[in-house]
């Protein structure tokens, strides 16, 4: 009961990121980085739903992946969690920076800059959704339920 | 159903350690359906007159540390399933009443042995000329001045005078207090040294004869006891003081043909109800010479496959079907006698050289067993903190230092290998498992893992450690256990899977 | 249990998905629309042949009878529009529009005959000729003709014989009074005879001449000549009226007022005055159909009558080189700007809006005077407005400058906390009907005689009263907050 307590404490924490995430008065992303056009861009351009959506699956992704793919005895410590969650680190922003600079090439629009800056925040999302993901999932994990640390 | 289990003598201890072992590994007494025995308790009984008997030593040090484990594990349950299942108590422990003083111990006080000297035991001093002369015509003089806590150093005729007094022992009215009907008795004892060969017909006349007896209770229930009794047969020989003749090889077989004449005439002739039923065990092929001791320094020779056997008469006969040890008015049925056999003759012994019964008792608890044995040894201490040892209860870095763990890990299992190494060492040699071999893959002699996709299935610990992850996960059977019982019924679940689905099939 | 919690992950997967990917295709459509500034006709129609093939899929985009719902699409484009920075626009409302009839009312007094004579360049032929051509639904048969004078007579040719008649006036000549023009008669005909979808255009000199003036001052057949334009219209309030003040050469006699003909060789100010009703009217301005109807070429100055107060589309341009300070637009309330700091060295606080006021159809002139509009402010910002050229357009302001048409700048020394700009373009008679209004005419070789119409202002003047106008075009309101 407790897991899933968890687990759906963990689902609404996430969909509270998407929200936020999207919104038009209040967007989280736009609280850690503004630069009105890029931002403006962003929005009209709907990369905000996009962007929030690429960083819960890459999080949530890898999070399932390492407590239900790899899911080994050999993978089961707390600085192979910590390993997993570098790369995702790592991964969200250059998937959210690649998917931008796609949609500004297309349209037509040049905020190169920007948009380095501006995923320099996924560098704190990313790793926040992947511990969301990993304290609402792992429980039914056989063998990485105690990891990255035991409850 | 209690199994009171009379061992007797060096040989019943030995026989009781291998008993011991195949308890530890979870092997239970089977009924004619294939289902456990129910309600069993073991209630060993070493009589031995021998107090500082190396094997009998280890053998009650063992009987304790099973105990304490048992305890631990499932506290007074009965009818458990998994390692140390069977229980082992003493008679202290089943006593109802505290009328008679006893000793918690597997041990029999045997009052002769207060006495220094056989010749003072028999007051031979106090007899008149014409007794006298008649013990001499019975005693040799060198047996009249054995010392009594020795043993009767291969001199049944010493030790029929000597156990006679058992009758009157508190031990044997505790016994006769706490049977009941529907409980049985099982004898061990060899037929060729001394104490075994004598205490074995003396125990079973006294019980017989209960209706006889004073002060005894549960007479009609003992006098129709099932009884059962294990005659180990000579098997090892004896290097040592050629001066000394006490104990002779040469005797033995001499000695053997004495005694089985006389079983059969009282005990176990084709008329004759005392003894329900018989196992006769023994090996042409010797053991490798034990060494000669009389009992002053203290017996202790290597186990043998002929032990192992023997312990399972024991399992065997609690798994009986009533039917074949009375009649439907509850009397005893004369004797049925077993004997036992190697599917292949061979020197040295392995699973595959056991028959498909003995194979289909044994082969997955000792396994099992001894892939335990492996994983505490490499494995376990590195996976505290991880995985299973996380899920309540948890199993603590401490509990390494308990004495569960430790009675366990450095004494029983220290008994375990020991009692693997000697069986292994002797003639014929028992190499169940590889000795020394740590790769779980190859513990097991002459049996493999099996052929997978990509070559053989591995075993090891990390198998283990998944294995027992996914059992523990979220298993209410262990939110209110004790982390004991946790870490071995894991053990016992992951280890059943995998044998089954990793090994190859041999049974 | 399991299950149920796979199932419970993916379910919220599947809905976070499709909020972010999935969605309304024709929503998607209209969006990119906007952000490509691809919001014309030609774009519109592709849409509407994608919600035609999804009949089922888009059936609320759709009237029962299987037409398009152009006011369910145009408050989707509203709602997109309106939640896209900056906020957009995208009039479809007009695409809907039923087919417009056009009814021309060509005046053949004595006084127009000159404007289409053989030796001039016909501009007066060639505007009509224009107007009728660049109507959208010119090919249909919804085009009339008519001849106006002391009268209104059909005329008796086709559209297409209209087209290349090049001497009208002489094919025309006999119908009806060219002696004089009964503005009454001809107005009240025009606007009675309007029905619904209808846009009357009157090509005219404006000349105010009723019969029998001899003796009659001038002030007074001004006032006369105000008082009609007040009276007929008065009645007409949902109607909205421009006039359009083009040039023609005018080679022939002119009648001035109270005086005897005389010839004249030069150039002479002609109207077309458009009519129709107020809704129309806007659509027409808005729809990228109407854009060569409303912008005729060759119009000099012009005025739209009942122009009510738009709502233009305005966006702050984030990044402009004239900006000064810092400021945020605050998303979801246009016209509010957060953060706001004047420059540090300079104090000084400027910021750029681009606005799209093509739909006011007024002349540049009027829209880049400063003078012409009211601003408000604690501050006492000061405005400059400039058209947005192709030249300014970059990548990354293309989305606040492109489809707008006009650069606002605020400049002020701003202290805040907070502050409001009030900015309004006033709706007045604009200053060239008075200077296009002669007050004598007979005097043909005055310089000001080639640009001038006797009476023009009192006649516009009775009408602009008759709407009561005033107020203004359009208002931004803008807060300014710390």
């Amino acid at each position: 009961m407790k897991h899933l307590v968890y687990l759906i404490t963990g689902i609404v924490l996430t969909v509270v990121f998407f929200v936020l995430a999207t919104g038009s008065a209040f967007n989280i992303y736009e609280r850690l980085y503004y630069s009105q056009g890029f931002n403006d861009a962003l929005y009209n351009h709907n990369m905000y739903p996009t962007m929030a959506l690429i960083t819960i699956a890459i999080t949530w992704g890898a999070a399932a992946i390492y407590y239900y793919a790899i899911n080994s005895v050999k993978f089961d410590r707390w600085y192979h969690w910590l390993a997993v969650c570098a790369i995702v680190t790592l991964l969200v922003p250059i998937a959210c920076y690649t998917y931008n600079d796609a949609v500004f090439a297309s349209a037509g629009l040049g905020y190169i800059g920007e948009s380095i800056v501006f995923q320099l925040q996924n560098l704190l999302w990313a790793p926040l959704l992947f511990v969301i993901a990993s304290f609402s999932m792992r429980w039914w994990s056989s063998n990485c339920r105690h990891t990255p640390f035991p409850q | 159903m209690r199994l009171f289990l009379f061992a007797i003598g060096g040989t019943g201890s030995r026989v009781l350690k291998s008993l011991i072992m195949l308890s530890a590994a979870g092997v239970k007494p089977l009924d004619e359906n294939g289902r456990p025995v129910s309600d069993l308790e073991i209630v060993p009984v070493i009589i031995d007159p021998h107090k500082s008997n190396e094997d009998l030593k280890r053998t009650e040090a063992l009987l304790n540390d099973y105990r304490i484990i048992r305890n631990r594990l499932y506290g007074n349950q009965l009818n458990v399933d998994g390692f140390f299942a069977n229980r082992i108590v003493t008679l202290r422990e089943i006593m109802s009443n505290t009328s008679v003083t006893l000793n918690d111990t597997f041990i029999f006080n045997l009052a002769a042995v207060e006495h220094d000297k056989f010749r003072e035991f028999i007051g031979h001093a106090t007899m008149n000329e014409a007794n006298q002369a008649l013990t001499s015509l019975l005693f040799a003089d060198y047996q009249l001045e054995n010392h009594m806590n020795i043993g009767f150093v291969g001199s049944p005729n010493i030790g029929s005078v000597a156990l006679n007094e058992i009758k009157d022992s508190n031990e044997f009215k505790a016994f006769s207090n706490v049977f009941k009907q529907g409980d049985r008795i099982f004898f061990i004892s060899s037929i060729f040294g001394g104490t075994g060969a004598a205490g074995f017909p003396i125990m079973v006349k006294n019980i017989r004869q209960a209706a006889n007896l004073e002060g005894i209770e549960n007479r009609d229930a003992l006098s129709r006891a099932p009884i059962g009794g294990l005659t180990v047969l000579p098997y090892f020989n004896l290097e040592g003081s050629k001066d000394d003749t006490r104990i002779a090889t040469s005797d033995f077989i001499v000695k053997t043909q004495s005694a089985l004449y006389y079983y059969k005439g009282t005990l176990t002739g084709a008329n004759d109800s005392n003894v329900n039923t018989i196992f006769y065990v023994g090996d042409q092929v010797r053991s490798n010479p034990y060494l000669y001791d009389p009992g002053e320094h203290g017996q202790r020779n290597n186990a043998h496959l002929v032990e192992l056997v023997g312990a399972m008469a024991p399992l065997q006969f609690a798994g009986m079907p009533l039917s074949r040890l009375s009649d439907p008015d509850g009397y005893p049925l004369p004797t049925t006698a077993y004997e036992f056999a190697l599917d292949k003759d061979v020197l040295n012994v392995n699973f595959l050289a056991l028959g498909a019964r003995t194979r289909q008792l044994i082969y997955k608890p000792m396994v099992r067993f001894h892939l335990l044995f492996l994983y505490l040894r490499t494995g376990f201490r590195d996976m505290i903190g991880q995985g299973f040892t996380e899920d309540a209860p948890k199993i603590k870095s401490d509990f390494t230092a308990s004495q569960f763990y430790r009675t366990l890990t450095d004494q029983f299992l220290h008994g375990y290998t020991d009692w693997l190494v000697e069986m292994y060492d002797n003639t014929r040699s028992v190499g169940l498992f590889n000795i020394g071999e740590n790769d779980m893959n190859r513990a097991i002699a002459d049996v493999g893992t099996r052929k997978g996709l990509l070559g053989h299935k591995n075993v090891d610990n990390n198998v283990f450690k998944a294995e027992m992850n996914r059992i523990s996960r979220d298993n209410p059977k262990y939110s209110a256990a004790t982390v004991e019982y946790k870490l071995l019924d894991l053990f016992w679940q992951a280890a059943t899977k995998i044998i089954d689905e990793r090994y190859e099939n041999i049974n | 249990m399991r299950k149920l919690l796979i199932w419970l992950v993916a379910a919220t997967g599947i809905v976070l998905t499709l909020t972010a990917c999935g969605g309304n295709p024709v929503e998607k459509a209209v969006r990119d629309a906007m952000l490509q500034n691809d919001t014309t006709q030609a774009r519109f129609d592709s849409i509407a042949t994608m919600i035609k093939a999804g009949k089922d899929r888009y059936a609320q985009y759709l009237m029962p009878d299987g037409e398009i719902n152009y006011a369910a699409l145009a408050s989707l484009a509203d709602e997109v529009g309106g939640s896209l920075r900056p906020p957009m626009h995208w009039n479809i409302a007009t695409y809907g529009m039923r087919q417009l009839s056009l009814s021309i009312y060509f005046e053949r007094s004595g006084s127009m005959v000159p404007y289409d004579t053989p030796d001039g360049r016909g501009q007066l032929k060639k505007a009509v000729n224009d107007l009728i051509n660049f109507f959208p639904s010119h090919d249909a048969g919804h085009v009339a003709i008519s001849i106006v004078n002391d009268n209104i007579y059909p005329y008796q040719g086709t559209v297409d014989s209209f087209l290349q008649d090049r001497n009208i006036y002489a094919t025309t000549a006999g119908t009806g009074n060219a002696g004089y023009t009964d503005f009454q008669r001809i107005f009240n005909a025009i606007l009675k005879a309007q029905g619904p979808g209808n846009v009357s255009v009157l090509v005219t000199d404006l000349i105010y001449s009723p019969a029998d003036t001899k003796n009659v001052s001038i002030d007074k057949i001004f006032n006369e000549e105000n008082s009609l334009a007040t009276s007929i219209f008065k009645n007409y309030k949902g109607k909205s009226i421009i006039v359009n003040q083009l040039m023609g050469d005018y080679h022939g006699m002119y009648y001035p007022y109270n005086n005897a003909a005389v010839k004249y060789h030069g150039q002479r100010p002609f109207y077309i005055i458009i009519i129709a009703d107020t809704k129309v009217m806007d659509a027409m301005a808005a729809s990228p159909d109407f854009k060569n109807f409303m912008n005729l070429s060759g119009v000099r100055n012009s005025y739209r009558f009942n122009q009510g107060g738009t709502q233009v589309d305005y966006a702050i341009v984030p990044d402009w080189r004239d900006n000064a300070g810092r400021f945020r637009v605050a998303h979801g309330k246009q016209g509010t700007l957060t953060n706001c700091q004047p420059d540090r060295n300079t104090g000084v606080l400027c910021m750029s809006m681009a606005v799209d006021l093509s739909t006011l159809h007024k002349d540049e002139a009027t829209l880049c005077n400063p003078a012409n509009y009211t601003m408000q402010s604690l501050t006492g910002f000061t405005l400059t407005v400039k058209p947005i050229t192709h030249d300014m357009i970059t990548g990354n302001n293309k989305a606040y400058l492109e489809g707008r048409t006009h650069l606002l700048t605020f400049t002020g020394k701003y202290k805040g906390p907070r502050d409001k700009i009030e900015l309004a373009l006033r709706n007045e008679l604009p200053a060239w009907i008075a200077q296009s209004t002669a007050t004598d005419d007979t005097n043909t070789a005055a310089p000001s005689f080639a640009t001038t119409t006797l009476g023009l202002k009192p006649f516009l003047q009775g009408i602009y009263d008759a709407f009561n106008a005033g107020g203004n075009y359009f208002s931004i309101t803008l807060n300014l907050e710390n």
